[in-house]
This record gives structure tokens, sequence and C-alpha cells, in this order.
């Protein structure tokens, strides 16, 4: 299988091999709008003292309850949110103080799916990966077509290079803006529940993938509902809960029976099981059968 | 790679909807409207109530290129140089003006059933002409004024919605609020106007017609057209991205707190100075960009020229049947929602826009 061109090469050459984020505070505070402009300290915190370290070829999936701030945690790290204090460095780039088109060279983003108002075609989707390489009056070349000929033929949905993207299902969705992220060429991706609202099937696909272009040297975050999605693609995991305190490490040190059960409030087992690709581990809650 | 066997990539290629317009097609597509373009000018030159032959025209035409020795007899060419030709180019202007600003905007709010008059350029510029007309100040003042109200009210809006938070929705909702306050200050000049003469001034101005344009208007559309057109037609690529949304334009490196302001200014100066000269047709805007999304597909980079195109070639025909169809003349509002309400609804539905 090719590598899209540059994602790998683009990582290693640049001394953007590491993400680093230190004692970032993450929460919401309310601007000083003018006119009505509501209270100054309105402020409210999430999770205080998020450090961790990621190399390129690492993976880290955030886990945590609902509400415990994952996806705002995400939103700060890609600037879309301000973070309260705290850093977060890539090599020698200040990530909350750059600019949307620099971080953009070195962050890909995979939203949640959404509505596809217009319909446009996917591969004009994807082709708009290249806008941080573009200047501001320029319309994607040819070359930069190909790229996301490429990026599509890498992730397997060729064949929906001409489909309208108000007519994808989640799954195919969720692909394209993989796809639209690898153009970007960065050498870390950040992905908001890359698996949420897919089936059974879609999930292992999209998880998959995300293990290969791991492996192939993308630094990737992603937050996630399931535990097991840190076995099989993470090699870091990182836990967020509702006293706003993250703990990171090694996925084998960190998804253990016993934080799962503290941290989700219910029983929880890991189980090892044989399959034709060898031995897999997954999380299964304590729910009896009927 | 690690797709095995058992796990093969999801669904072939299944019969969907595919995009209606290779990119050569709607090349061709928009070759075709500027053709079409030309021709209607030419017939709009022909048509009116003075009757003039069509060599006459033909040859006036072939004199003004250089081709024809001689011209047109002295009273046709008037007739063609100063009532008509004006005429018809200021139709084309705004023509042009309104539907790229309100291509603008439905990319900008994300929604194809968005005017170019949504946060208040139509209901100002209505408001600042009743109230030039109440106090009889004369054409050229009230047009200036409806300009000058129709940019106060965006501008209301625009400062209003700084207050209420980031992003298009706050735009919107201050954009309702700005629109609904001018109207009501229109309703208060109406109440105030003297009924004998003041009063069918006023409506027959908020009808909106091109009856009164003259060269003085053309110049000044031609000005405003150009500055407003210009910045919008070399970021049409990245109207693409804003139409996705904030997140998306910002994972992409698109800054919307830099781009938006500037698609805001260029759709107003386009819609306030249109409205000013022209009357509340603001509405134009709205059906011309979903006519030419039909012909060149939903990408901004070439729908922004096609609705400018073709919004040229509605108003400029509309205008010449507003003008000549008919003993007295119909102001072309009238005619914009008689013709253009049952056609926005066929084109939804061939579409399935997604609302």
């Amino acid at each position: 299988m090719k590598l899209a061109p540059g994602a790998t090469e683009r990582a290693g050459k640049s001394k953007s091999n590491a993400m680093r984020a230190t004692g970032l505070c993450i929460g919401f505070v309310a601007e000083k709008r003018g006119w009505f402009s509501a209270r100054a300290n309105d402020r409210r915190t999430i999770a205080d003292q998020v450090t961790f370290e990621l190399r390129t070829g690492q993976s880290l999936v955030i886990l945590g309850p609902n509400g415990a701030g994952k996806t705002t945690l995400l939103r700060t790290l890609l600037g879309l949110i301000p973070a309260l204090s705290g850093t977060v460095e890539l090599g020698d780039v200040d990530l909350l103080h750059c600019t949307p088109k620099q971080r953009a060279r070195l962050l890909g983003y995979v939203p949640q799916s959404q509505r596809f108002g217009f319909g446009f075609r996917v591969r004009d989707i994807v082709a708009m990966g290249r806008a941080p390489f573009l200047p501001a009056f320029a319309l994607p070349s040819n070359s930069d077509l190909a790229m996301a000929d490429a990026a599509l033929e890498r992730l397997g949905i060729s064949h929906l290079a001409n489909v309208s993207s108000a007519e994808m299902s989640g799954g195919e969705q969720r692909l394209m803006l993989i796809a639209r992220a690898l153009v970007q060429q960065s050498p870390f991706l950040l992905l908001d529940e890359p698996t949420a609202n897919l089936d059974f099937a879609n999930q292992v696909r999209v998880l998959r993938h995300l293990d290969a272009l791991s492996r192939s040297g993308l630094g990737i975050i992603m937050n996630s509902h399931s535990p097991g999605h840190a076995f099989a693609c993470g090699t870091t995991a990182g836990f967020l809960d509702r006293k706003g305190q993250f703990n990171v490490g090694n996925v084998a040190d960190m998804v253990t029976e016993e934080r799962l059960s503290a941290v989700y409030g219910i029983p929880v087992r890991i189980v090892t099981v044989e399959t034709d690709e060898g031995p897999m581990q997954t999380c299964v809650p304590e729910v009896k059968s009927r | 790679m690690v797709t095995s066997s058992s796990v093969r990539s999801d669904l072939s290629a299944s019969p969907r909807l595919q995009e209606k317009a290779a990119p050569d097609e709607s090349g061709r597509a928009l070759m075709w409207l500027i053709g079409a373009l030309f021709l209607g000018m030419l017939v709009a030159l022909q048509v009116g109530r003075f009757p003039i032959a069509w060599f006459e025209t033909l040859r006036w035409a072939r004199g003004c290129l250089g081709f024809a020795l001689r011209g047109a007899s002295a009273q046709t060419e008037t007739i063609l140089l100063y009532v008509r030709l004006p005429r018809i180019l200021i139709a084309v202007l705004i023509g042009a003006s309104l539907s790229l600003a309100g291509a603008a905007f439905q990319g900008l709010f994300r929604n194809a059933i968005v005017s170019p008059d949504l946060l208040g350029a139509s209901s100002g510029a209505g408001f600042g002409a009743s109230l030039a007309i109440l106090y009889s100040l004369g054409t050229l003042a009230t047009q200036v004024t409806a300009f000058a109200f129709g940019i106060l009210a965006v501008s209301l809006a625009y400062a209003v919605s700084r207050s209420l938070g980031r992003g298009t929705l706050p735009l919107l909702l201050s954009g309702v609020a700005v629109t609904a306050l001018f109207t009501a200050f229109t309703s208060i000049t109406k109440l105030m106007a003297n009924p004998a003469n003041k009063l069918p001034a006023i409506t027959f101005w908020l009808m909106g017609g091109l009856t009164n344009a003259t060269h003085r208007d053309l110049a000044a559309i031609f000005v405003t057209t150009l500055i407003g057109a210009v910045p919008l037609l070399l970021i049409r690529w990245r109207l693409n991205i804003v139409a996705l949304g904030e997140d998306h334009a910002l994972a992409l490196g698109v800054s919307m707190s830099r781009i938006q302001p500037v698609i805001v200014a260029c759709a107003t100066l386009l819609t306030a100075s249109s409205v000013a000269i022209c009357g509340m047709i603001g509405w134009v805007g709205l059906l011309v960009p979903n006519m030419a999304r039909a012909m060149v597909g939903p990408r901004f980079d070439r729908l922004l020229p096609a609705s400018m195109v073709l919004g040229a070639l509605f108003v400029l025909a509309v205008d010449t049947a507003a003008r000549s169809l008919w003993a007295t003349e119909i102001p072309i509002g009238i005619l914009f929602s008689l013709l253009g309400a049952p056609f926005l609804l066929m084109m939804l539905r061939r579409q399935r826009v997604e609302l």
C-alpha cells in the first residue's frame, strides 16, 4: 500500500515529531464582549494540569465518562477554544499561540460527523485538506487533486470520489474526513470519537485504518467511549475523570480492571480472546446475560 | 495494509447521486450563460415602447464598434445610448451584484435559502429611502440615504452580534432583529407620510424598479460592484471551506474571524448599492444562486461566477419585460415574486437540497 505522499517523511525531517502538553488547564471563560457583557470572571475549569507527551507513531486514546471534558480537551488542543493556562508544543511551535494555518499544517482534525448541506463531491472535500498550503486566492491544482485521490485510495474509498457527501453513510463520511486530514500531511491527527454512531463493522474498519496510520508514523490522538479501543489501536491511554484529573501512560498499565471500575463506576472485566490474528484483549462490563 | 479479506472496504460503488456537472461541463454552462447574456442585452436594446427597427440597432452597434462608416439616426442613437443602454447595464450589474452577494451569504450561513438582505441591508435601505422621500430630498439624496442606511443596518447587526458571541448564528439572529427594527421604522415613516403624495411615492419605491435609473447610477453601481465582487471572486474556493462550518474551517487553517467580515462587508456593499437604486428586490439573491446551483453544481468556486451571469440575465429579462410588455410599467419587485416563487419551489424540489 502506498503511503500518502509526505506524511511520514515530513514528520521525520522536521523537529515536529513530539507533541507536548504541559500543565494545560482546560475549561470555559466568558469573554467580555462589549455592550451586553457577561460577568468578567465567569470561569469554569474542567480539567487542570493536563500533561502528556506523544511522539509520531504513537497513538493516544483518551477515555473517560460522559461530561468529563474529553471533547473540550481535544478542542483546546486544536485551538477551537482557548486554554485557560498551560502550554502545548509541537516541536518548537507553540500550538496555543500560532496561526490557524501553521496549526493546520501540524494537526489534522477529524470532527464528529455532521450534515454536509450543499452536497459537495467527496473528492472536493478531501482536496480541501490542501488549504493550509495554498495561497488565499488559489484553487487546488491537479497535483492537489491527485493527492486527494491518493488519500482516498489509501483508505480504500476511491469508488466514492464522485459521490455527493450528502448521500454518504456515517462510516464513509468518517473515512472521507480521515482522508482529508491525511491530505493535510500533518504529523499528528486528532479525532473526536471516530467510531461514534458507526455500526459494528464500520467501527472495526475505522480502528484498523487508524492503527495502520499510526504504525506508518503518524501521531494519533482520539477520544473514545469504548476502553477496548485502547487495546485495538492505542499505544498510550489517558483517563480524564469527573474530578478534572488526567492520568496518562502505557495502555497495559493504564487500562486495568481496577481503574476502569473506578472511573466508570461499574464492574469491568478485561478478557483475552484467541482470534485468527492472535490474542486480543477487550473490556467487558458486567451485565448478566438473561 | 491491515485490511484483511474478512473486512473489506464498505459498500462497492452503489448507484448514487453523482454530482451533476463535471469540470468541463460547468465551464461550458458558464460560457452558454455569458453568450445568452450578450444576446439578451442586444434584444433588450431593441425592445421598448419607441419602435426601432432591428437593422437600426445593429447598425448602431456596429457604428459603436467602428465597423460601419455611418451610425444610426440621431434620435435612435439618443434613445439607445442615453435611455436603454444605461438601464440595461444597470439591470445587469444589479442582477450580478445581488446574486453574487446571495451566493456568498448562502455559503457563510451554510443554507441554500438565505438571501443577501438577511442582515438588514434591504430593510435599512427601505427606511433610508422612505425617510428621504418623507423630507422631499430628491432622487440622488434618496439613493444616497438608502445606501447609507442599508450599510448602517448591517453594521448595527454586526456590532450587536459581537456581543452575543462568535460565529454565524449570533450574526443571523441579530440580523433578523435589525431587519424587524428597520421595517418598523419604515412603517412609522409611512404613518407620518402625507397619504396624497408621499405615501404612494414611498410605497412605489419599496416595490422596486429601474424607472428612474440614469447614467449617474450606472457609474455608482459599476464602482460598488467592482469593489464588492473582486474580493469575493478571489476567495471563491475558500468559500467551500467556510460553507462546511467554523470547526472545519479552523481545522483547515482558515480563520473565520478574518474571512467572515470580508464576506459580510462585500456582500453588504453589493446589496445596499443595488437596493438603493432599484428598491427592495433582494429576493433575487435567494433565487438565482439556487438556479445556478442546479446548472453548475454546489461548488462555490463555480457557483459565484455562474450566479453573477445568471443573475444579470435574469434581472435584465424581468426589467425588459416590465418596461415593454404593458402600457404602464410594472414594478419589478412584483414581477420577481410572481415569477420567482414557483420557480424557486421547483428548483428546491429538483435538487433535494438539505435545508
